[in-house]
């Protein structure tokens, strides 16, 4: 296939998943209930007249039916403009850009953290030999578990309280951009996916040290040291790559629980805010801005993959169709 | 005891035993001198892949500790037993080096081949440019063509037979006096095959020690000086190997011999029906990554008659299993027609072909891979019982491929190669098939096990007027299988007609090499 047959079918993609995503969030907004015109008239709770209220809806069109009122935010997205903020009277732009720096900036550095964490613990558990390795592998898959399975909000507060209340090491809130604040919040991100990066890593090491290539390499005098740099991590790597792409979509949710735990600003908090108050502008955009940097992601991976696989693709897909076609008929 | 020099491998009482499992080799004794090859022979689990990885002092690979102990155990001047990891390690691919089965799998898919067959040597420091330079002249002595080119190229872009041998460059790149070769021809063509043995040959001549291992008889008979059968983890016979072949002595090895397909289709020609499946002018284009097209199957005729064995026979790549899938109706020609009992089959609708699938049954290479792991042997059979009108039983169908009742309670994995094989051709008759086609259905097997599945099929084809079509790139196998065959290469027949006839006067040249290549298999077994 060709680079441009690729391009043109990651941008379809990210298309396609930017109007799903608008819509979806578009009517389910609409249908948790609640009035925009609230977040207009000052938020929950306002106690503006009838008449006010009566005037912002026919200001902002919330007058009119829902369809129309859902092709109107289309037409918007469709000619860049995010409009206004109901509640804060800011660009939804501006809004979202002034928090986009910090959130990528947390999900970027949980996602190199968990890499680390991953590739450190995975090499060395294949290392453990014999009675040893079997004692040290079940530790880290159990470790492994655990951690992929540890909610954000909990990892978050038992670190503030290990390292931040008792030990005093590092802010449990973030001000500014101070480097120390970072340290808690990146940490919690980045632990359930380091330890589901580091599965998927050790068992692909695993494979690729039982195959026949290494085999035949231990055969040409290769010491286990030098098999596992230069055979068995490219093939472990494969997967884990391809799966950061889809994690980073998870480290953007985890986002949104981590910024209103640690008192950070970010898009988690915006999003969190702004859904709250029915603030409906604001969730459309930067949901928007959220599912377009995934799909950014997830095709630098995908071209992180083919750097490190320069296999040429196709070949496997025909094998898959055959075998397919096979199962069908026996 | 002193090391005798002039062996390049001097092993006595090898023994080799795992916790758990027992003793795998019990004194074996096994020497090989420059410039010979020796092969060893066996079934499997006979002990074979634990004394290839012996050599190599990687016995305890794969994660179960080996215990390995022996009065001698010398490769070149080399006392191994009281080598070191690190001695080992040095000893590996200088002193000695290896060759193993699929070569896809044994080269790391992901490298070059030039960082393939270069690494011994970068392991042992040798500067880059010499190492190329190294690397190329090997590639060369492989037998690979434009050996700059694959220097440059993966694994993946390599034909299995140009596989083969830059695994074979990468063993001898370092120029060890000792080459390990495990199965090295057992996935390849024929006619690729004898050539791989050809320069295997060379090799021996110009004095590299070869010690290969294989389970046929056949692919040895080629280059081997002496033979040692391998039973159960000893040594049972040994002797040079045309009397080994001529007069076998243990009844392991007897067996062994038996097992080799050779002669003409035992039993009287079959008493052939009116035509079951007929194809006109088929033909089946697939397109290539690049933009192009290849004709997998180009504007083939055939005529198969109730109770016929039709041998569809030629290279990877020239379209028989193609055809194979276009008889079966699992895919469509693009140009051609093809009828079952005089019906439409291939231009019938899809609802159509519904009610007749049943007709025309696969018995596949690889039956592991169509067998839901989680069905025991019995459900297997239940439902595909339950999908045609047969009034048979699973325990009926077991008597059919003469398997014992006791595995109907098993799953798939538990079960041989060659239970499986049954099993695979025990669903395939709960269908009550006019037509089974069979893809290389004993290409995966030991020849003991492919010669009680060879035999159970023409049974079948006799016992119940079956009609089949064989594909299989091994001549013999056709031969004992198959009343006609046709012959195809590059998508088209080039050859076809009665089994004995092609054999005794091959009309096209691919035919007259495809039967050289198989006729080479040494002195001993042509008598047949």
């Amino acid at each position: 296939m060709s680079i441009f047959r690729w391009a043109a079918g990651r941008l379809g993609a990210a298309a396609l998943v930017a109007w799903v995503v608008t819509t979806v969030v578009f009517f389910a907004l609409r249908a948790a209930g609640g009035d925009p015109t609230e977040a207009i008239l000052g938020g929950p709770g306002s106690q503006a007249g009838e008449d006010a209220v009566a005037q912002a809806r026919s200001d902002y069109g919330l007058d009119r039916p829902l369809i129309v009122q859902y092709l109107v935010q289309m037409r918007r997205i469709l000619t860049f403009q995010l409009g206004d903020s109901y509640a804060r009277k800011q660009p939804v732009a501006e809004l979202i850009g002034a928090q986009l720096g910090s959130t990528m900036l947390l999900a970027v550095c949980a996602l190199a953290l968990a890499w680390v964490i991953a590739l450190s613990v995975a090499t060395l558990a294949t290392r453990a030999q014999g009675v040893l390795g079997r004692v040290v592998s079940g530790l880290v898959q159990a470790g492994e578990v655990t951690a992929t399975v540890m909610p954000h909000f909990w990892l978050g507060a038992v670190l503030i309280l290990v390292f931040s209340s008792t030990l005093g090491w590092f802010p449990a809130t973030s001000v500014g951009a101070s480097p120390a604040g970072l340290v808690l919040p990146v940490v919690t991100l980045a632990i359930p996916t380091a330890g589901f990066l580091g599965q998927v890593m050790r068992d692909g090491l695993d494979e690729a040290a039982a195959s026949p290539f290494a085999t035949t390499a231990r055969a040409r005098g290769a010491s286990e040291s030098r098999i596992l740099w230069r055979h068995s991590l490219r093939h472990a790597a494969l997967p884990a790559i391809s799966l950061s792409g889809w994690s980073f979509g998870s480290l953007l949710s985890g986002a949104v629980v981590v910024e209103s735990l640690f008192g950070r600003p970010g898009l988690g908090r915006l999003l969190l805010d702004a859904t709250s108050t029915r603030d409906v502008p604001v969730v459309v955009g930067s949901v928007l801005v959220v599912a377009l940097t995934y799909t950014v992601v997830t095709t630098m991976a995908d071209g992180v993959e083919r750097l490190v696989d320069p296999r040429p693709r196709g070949a496997d897909r025909a094998t898959d169709r055959t075998l397919r076609a096979e199962a069908a008929i026996v | 005891m002193s090391i005798d020099e002039t062996l390049a491998l001097d092993i006595r009482g090898l023994r080799v035993s795992f916790a758990g499992v027992g003793e795998v080799l019990r004194g074996v004794d096994l020497t090989v001198a420059p410039g010979e090859c020796v092969a060893v022979v066996g079934e499997s689990g006979s002990g074979k892949s634990v004394l290839v990885r012996s050599v190599l002092g990687l016995a305890s690979e794969g994660g179960s500790t080996a215990l390995v102990s022996a009065d001698r155990f010398t490769v070149g001047r080399t006392d191994t037993r009281r080598l070191s990891a690190r001695g080992w390690r040095a000893l590996r691919g200088a002193g000695v080096g290896l060759v193993l089965q699929d070569a896809l799998a044994s080269l790391d898919p992901l490298r070059t081949i030039g960082a393939e067959v270069g690494e011994t040597l970068a392991l042992r420091k040798v500067p880059r440019a010499q190492r190329r330079e190294r690397v190329l002249r090997a590639l060369e002595a492989a037998g690979l063509d434009s050996p700059e080119l694959r220097f440059v190229q993966r694994p993946g872009q390599l034909s299995g037979g140009m596989r083969q041998r830059a695994l074979i460059a990468s063993a001898l790149v370092a120029a060890p006096p000792l080459l390990v070769l495990d199965e090295p021809t057992t996935a390849l063509d024929a006619t690729v095959a004898a050539r791989v043995l050809d320069t295997l040959a060379a090799l021996r001549d110009a004095g590299t020690a070869l010690l290969l291992i294989s389970h046929d008889l056949a692919a040895v008979a080629q280059i081997a000086d002496r033979v040692v059968v391998l039973d159960d983890g000893a040594v049972v016979e040994h002797g040079p190997i045309a009397r080994v072949l001529m007069a076998p002595e243990h009844p392991t090895t007897r067996r062994l011999v038996d097992a080799v397909p050779h002669g003409p289709k035992p039993g009287p020609a079959p008493a052939l029906g009116p035509v079951m499946l007929s194809a006109r002018g088929v033909s089946r284009t697939f397109p290539t990554p690049g933009g192009g097209h290849v004709r997998a199957v180009d504007n083939v005729d055939l005529d198969l008659r109730r109770g016929e064995v039709l041998g569809l026979v030629g290279e990877s790549g020239s379209g028989k299993t193609t055809l194979a899938r276009l008889l079966l109706a699992a895919d469509l020609p693009d140009a051609g027609d093809i009828t079952l009992d005089g019906e439409p089959w291939s231009g019938a609708t899809h609802r159509g072909r519904l009610g007749r699938r049943h007709q025309v049954q696969l018995v596949p290479q690889d039956p592991l891979a169509s067998f839901d792991p989680r069905f025991t042997a019995g459900r297997i059979l239940r439902e595909a019982l339950a999908r045609g009108r047969s009034t048979s039983s699973p325990a009926e169908l077991l008597d059919a491929v003469r398997l014992p009742h006791s595995v109907l309670g098993r799953r798939p994995r538990s079960l041989s190669g060659g239970q499986r094989q049954r099993l695979a051709i025990a669903r395939a008759l709960a269908l009550e098939p006019d037509v089974l086609v069979c893809d290389e259905p004993v290409s995966a097997l030991d020849v003991t096990v492919q010669a009680e599945i060879l035999d159970l099929l023409v049974g079948l084809q006799r016992s119940r007027a079956l009609s089949m079509v064989f594909v299989s790139h091994d001549l013999a196998v056709v031969r004992r299988v198959c009343d006609t065959v046709l012959v195809m290469r590059e998508g088209r027949v080039v050859e076809r007609g009665p089994v004995e006839e092609v054999f005794a006067e091959p009309q096209h040249p691919f035919t007259r090499e495809l039967l050289a290549a198989r006729r080479s298999a040494g002195p001993a077994l042509r008598r047949a």
